[in-house]
C-alpha cells in the first residue's frame, strides 16, 4: 500500500460572540485566506460594514486575503484562525 | 460592586480569557477587593518586553460593556500617559473610544443598536480580550508619552 498524500488541510475558525461553535472545514492548500474569511462570515452570519470590517488572525497576525492556507500550515495538516471584527471608528 | 448573576457569568467564562492570554504570553488577575474588576498583562507580538495593564470593570455582564483603561501595573492607578499602547482610537490617558468599551458607549449613544450593539451571545468577556490582543498585535506604534 502506498502513502496517501495530504491534499486538504483542516481548517477552523473561532468567534467567540456568536450562537454558533467554530467554523471547521477541510480545504485544499491552495485555498486562500479571502475564501475561508467569507466562508466563516457566513457560518457566523456576519458581515462587513462601512464603518469596520472582519479579518482572520492566526498566531495574533493578520492574515493578508490572497495568502494561501498551504503557506501558512507549512508542514502542519490543520491551520486555526481566529475571526476579529476590525473598528475602525472612535 | 456588580450583581451576583454578573459574578457567576464572569466566572464561568473567565478561564477562556486566561487560555487566550496565556497563548500570548499574558495573563488575567482577578480583582481581590472587588471580584467585578480584572487585570490584564498583555504584551504586543512586535514588542514582547513591553508590558500593559488594561483593568476591565464590568458592570453587568454579559448585558454591557465593561470600562477599560490602562494602568501602569496590576492593581495601578489608572490616568498615566505611559501606562497607554499608541492605538488609533485609544485617546490616552483617558479612554477607548471603540463600541466595545462603556467609555465609548457612553459618548456614542447611536452605537447602542444596529450593527455595533454590544454583543450578549457567547463570551463577550473573550471578545474583549482577543479584540485589544488584536489592536496591540496589529495597530501598535508604540508607547504614549
Amino acid at each position: 500500500m502506498g502513502t496517501t498524500q495530504q491534499t486538504t488541510i483542516k481548517t477552523k475558525v473561532t468567534f467567540p460572540v456568536s450562537k454558533k461553535g467554530p467554523f471547521s472545514e477541510d480545504y485544499p492548500p491552495e485555498t486562500t485566506v479571502e475564501t475561508v474569511r467569507l466562508a466563516a462570515m457566513d457560518h457566523f452570519q456576519v458581515a462587513d460594514d462601512a464603518q469596520f470590517t472582519y479579518v482572520l488572525t492566526h498566531s495574533g497576525q493578520r492574515q493578508e486575503p490572497e495568502t494561501t492556507l498551504g503557506s501558512i500550515a507549512g508542514e502542519a495538516h490543520a491551520v486555526e484562525f481566529r475571526l476579529v471584527k476590525v473598528i475602525t471608528q472612535g | 460592586m456588580a450583581d451576583v448573576e454578573t459574578l457567576l457569568n464572569l466566572a464561568e467564562h473567565e478561564a477562556a480569557v486566561a487560555e487566550f492570554l496565556a497563548k500570548h504570553d499574558g495573563r488575567l488577575v482577578r480583582d481581590e477587593e472587588d471580584p467585578s474588576i480584572y487585570w490584564l498583562d498583555m504584551r504586543p507580538r512586535s514588542v514582547p518586553t513591553e508590558r500593559y495593564y488594561p483593568r476591565l470593570a464590568w458592570r453587568s455582564y454579559p448585558h454591557s460593556a465593561p470600562s477599560i483603561l490602562y494602568a501602569d501595573l496590576i492593581r495601578g492607578a489608572p490616568g498615566i500617559t505611559r501606562a497607554w499602547p499608541q492605538i488609533p482610537g485609544y485617546r490616552t490617558p483617558n479612554d477607548i473610544c471603540k463600541p466595545f468599551t462603556a467609555e465609548g458607549f457612553a459618548l456614542h449613544p447611536e452605537w447602542g443598536s444596529g450593527p455595533d450593539a454590544w454583543p450578549t451571545d457567547g463570551n463577550p468577556f473573550l471578545w474583549v480580550v482577543e479584540t485589544l490582543q488584536y489592536d496591540l498585535d496589529n495597530a501598535y506604534s508604540g508607547r504614549a508619552g
